[in-house]
């Protein structure tokens, strides 16, 4: 039966009751916290070998414009989503100084409106990318900036382009994505052949380019490898600080809740004990835990995997 | 190869179909699957014809005025009032009418041959898709013997600034150099915020300038020179760190010096074809185009039409619209030229001037620098013609690139499918269990027509050839639907580049080895 709401709204356990798992998710979080949850659920024994009759593979898919891929993840024994996330390269973006000063190019004009106006207008009210209204307001304000500069090429669907950041969808990319995904699946459920090892490229533009290989295990990844994760910090530094290695850093966290061995040191939800948990965060770290002492990390982007961190006091 | 138990293949039939549904001389099967395809897009119209004769005979019963519209596919293409006639081959990027495809999915060896022959005779563009077990094939085949691209789309964009140009001769570009020149003379009462929003346009070709007047005319040549122009951008700014306007001039320094790309070699050689000098009322779009431009060229120093667009820059916006404006307005004076050339020659050959519309003329106009051709052999030519030399080194150096896993190459499984058509054609049958043999033996006679021989450890031994022989008998070319959707996908993606003319088709054809999930090109 359709389901229609947001993959990280259900309930983890819903997902255990799969075989196979097809993802043909739009943003990289979603699949994020997809892999971290199906890889949670690996349960692993004291050699560190994994219970097969706990791996749900997962089939994931991605297309932008004549460009897809397909994988295949079998939690603990190929390389997961997580692996490979340096592989997504990062968002455009423009200097702040062209967008507020000197405009010359129609995305330059969007941006000021979604970036600089819309926030100023409505402080209190986050900006719904999915909403017509609200697009429609940063479409006419992008407009009229651009008639002040006399830039052309305002168009409602560039103004979508580089608001959600979207590259045009191309039906038959996504017709060779979603075979080859279903081909993987139909296999593994029959057990009638062998699996793909364990990810396939596809680029279409040129001809057609495909090349087919190994997506090597990540030795530190958080998601897939039980290893608990080294993190030096300065003894004088602060539990925030930490927090934003976490975010900032190449973990590329969002919004990751700390426990340690004894106690509690902030959790992002619920609201009260965010407020209890949150003057933990001005604290200094070695007031806080042990050297040595291991962290409990959970996060959204992790789904219902949680990584240990061993931090260090230098 | 595992060797479980057989893979639980659906039958070889229609997978658009329910297996029960009963075909009637009022419903026919095909007719449940155009209703079926409707449904996937309701703004494609479409229709389905049962010949009269069989289907090898409809497709090679080439003599309309002796048939009736059941009885020959050249007579339905003519008298069908969706296929405007005479058939047109030549593609076009603004989706004018007169576009013709075939696709023949899962034909016989026979039938497929004939439609080969077919569409060169035509001169109709065809894709031959073939779903065989879990491997996927699809042959592109051209109207004309290549593909003619005029927007290939490739990442990289080769800017037309004409700096160099303008800088050597000023009158070639009047606007840009009076506009950098008026810039320049202001530059020493700039303030700081208006010094450093100079468009590096600007400050590369005075830079160009001021060099070319200490040379001798000479641009920068040696690895030295280069180095030295660049400082000498570098110096022109009053704060480096600062402006970023001028560390872009130090970065695109290269772009001042040579030449705008303009006509490549690839272009030049274009342009000497015979079929592009001597033109005649059957010569393509793509040959008038080409012709057009020769004389283009002889009267505007080599150069071809300007195509206008120029990359964001650090400016100020008042001066980068100029810029960009004079560009633009130039862009436009040239294509008028352009257009007028295109239009004299099909006025003098007799042909409309809606066989090449002033869309379709921008079109080439804009992408002179990236106009590709892509060799497309007939597909009865690699079945029964001699295969060149040229063919043969290919297939030999792709034998030298094999897969990870030797035994997942896709030309292997190529070799496979093609092995089973020669099988079929020569039995009336498709290989079943027990022939893997003959089947291993008549791989091996295809390869050896490409000069490849056995060899043990290579892509191309003994084992490798019985293996694959082994796996394609049980396939009886059943229609795997999550293959034959992977291989539709793709045929769908060709179909619209041959249609359209953009972006570059393949040359020929196309492997999917769903087994392994690996897929490759292959020429044949």
């Amino acid at each position: 039966k359709p389901q229609e709401e947001k993959t990280q709204k259900k309930p983890l356990q819903w997902y255990k009751g799969f075989d196979v798992i097809i993802s043909g998710l739009d943003n990289v979080e979603a699949r994020r916290w997809l892999n971290g949850t199906v890889v949670g659920f690996v349960e692993v024994d004291e050699d560190g070998d994994p219970d097969p009759e706990t791996i749900i593979p997962i089939i994931d898919g991605g297309t932008e414009g004549f460009r897809g891929q397909a994988r295949v993840i079998l939690p603990r024994i190929t390389s997961c989503f997580e692996c490979s996330l340096d592989a997504f390269p990062p968002q455009r973006t423009f200097p702040m100084c062209t967008i507020a000063e000197t405009p010359r190019l129609p995305e330059h004009c969007i941006s000021y409106a979604f970036m600089l106006q819309w926030p100023k207008e409505f402080p209190d009210k986050k900006l719904d990318k999915d909403s017509p209204t609200d697009m429609q307001w940063v479409y006419e304000r992008a407009k009229e900036r651009a008639e002040k500069y006399d830039i052309k090429g305002v168009t409602y669907m560039l103004t979508m382009g580089v608001v959600k950041n979207i590259i045009p969808a191309v039906a038959s990319t996504n017709a060779v994505v979603a075979a080859a995904c279903v081909n993987e699946c139909v296999k593994l459920l029959s057990f009638a052949s062998q699996t793909l090892n364990t990810y396939m490229m596809y680029m279409g533009a040129e001809g057609v380019y495909s090349h087919t290989f190994v997506y090597e295990r990540k030795d530190d990844c958080i998601v897939c490898q039980s290893k608990s994760r080294k993190v030096k910090m300065e003894r004088m530094s602060t539990l925030n600080e930490l927090i934003h290695s976490l975010t900032d850093g190449d973990l590329r966290l969002k919004k990751p809740s700390l426990v340690g061995s004894t106690n509690t040191l902030y959790m992002q939800k619920p609201p009260a004990l965010e407020a209890m948990t949150r003057p933990n965060r001005d604290k200094k770290l070695s007031d806080l835990i042990e050297n040595n002492e291991e962290i409990t990390v959970t996060d959204e982007v992790l789904g219902g995997r949680s990584i240990s961190l061993n931090v260090e006091f230098v | 190869l595992p060797q479980s138990s057989p893979p639980p293949l659906i039958p070889s039939s229609n997978f658009f179909i329910p297996p029960s549904t009963p075909s009637t001389p009022s419903s026919p099967l095909c007719s449940v699957v155009y209703s079926n395809l409707q449904e996937l897009n309701p703004d494609v119209d479409g229709g389905y014809l049962v010949p009269e004769v069989s289907l090898q005979e409809f497709i090679s019963n080439d003599v309309p005025e002796a048939s009736t519209t059941e009885t020959s596919l050249a007579t339905y293409l003519k008298q069908s009032d969706r296929v405007p006639y005479p058939l047109t081959a030549t593609p076009s990027s603004s989706g004018a009418k007169g576009t013709v495809l075939l696709v023949g999915s899962d034909l016989s060896s026979d039938e497929a041959l004939k439609l080969s022959h077919t569409a060169s005779r035509l001169k109709l563009p065809l894709l031959l898709v073939r779903t065989y077990g879990m491997i996927g094939t699809l042959r592109v085949q051209s109207a004309t013997g290549e593909f003619t691209v005029v927007e290939p789309r490739a990442e990289g964009v080769k800017w037309d600034l004409r700096m160099r140009e303008t800088v050597e001769s000023p009158a070639s570009f009047s606007e840009l150099a009076e506009f950098a020149e008026r810039m320049v003379g202001q530059m020493p009462s700039m303030d700081q915020q208006q010094h450093g929003h100079i468009p590096y346009v600007v400050i590369c070709m005075e830079a160009l300038k001021r060099w070319r007047e200490g040379h001798d005319g000479n641009v920068p040549t040696s690895f030295a020179d280069k180095d030295e122009f660049r400082a000498s951008i570098k110096a022109m700014s009053k704060d480096f760190g600062l402006e970023m306007n001028f560390q872009e001039g130090v970065r695109e320094a290269y772009t001042a010096y040579t030449k705008t790309a303009g006509i490549t070699d690839a272009v030049k050689d274009l342009m000497d074809r015979t079929d592009v000098k001597t033109l005649t009322k059957e010569s393509t779009q793509f040959c008038i185009l080409l012709n057009a431009l020769t004389e283009f060229t002889s009267t505007h120093a080599g150069m071809p039409p300007l195509n206008g667009s120029i990359p964001d820059m650090t400016s100020d916006s008042s001066n980068y619209i100029k810029l960009q404006a004079l560009y633009f307005d130039r862009s436009k004076r040239e294509l008028a030229d352009f257009t007028a050339l295109v239009q004299a020659r099909l006025s003098k050959l007799g042909l409309p001037m809606e066989y090449i519309p002033p869309p379709s003329i921008a079109t080439f106009a804009k992408n002179v620098p990236y106009l590709t051709v892509v060799p497309s052999k007939p597909y009865h030519e690699e079945v029964t013609g001699a295969l060149s030399e040229e063919d043969r080194e290919t297939m030999q150096g792709l034998s030298w690139d094999p897969h990870e896993e030797m035994i997942h190459t896709p030309m292997l499984w190529w070799c496979g499918v093609k092995a089973a058509e020669e099988y079929q054609r020569a039995k009336g049958s498709w290989p079943a269990p027990g022939a893997e043999g003959e089947l291993a033996a008549t791989m091996d006679g295809i390869m050896k027509r490409y000069g490849l021989t056995k060899q043990e450890g290579t892509v191309f031994d003994a084992a490798k050839l019985t293996a694959v022989a082994g796996e394609i008998t049980r396939y009886e070319n059943a229609e795997n639907h999550t293959v034959g959707s992977v291989v539709g996908g793709v045929a769908g993606q060709e179909g619209v580049k041959v249609i359209t003319g953009i972006y570059v088709p393949i040359d020929n054809t196309y492997i999917f080895n769903g087994i392994a999930g690996v897929a490759g090109v292959v020429k044949g």
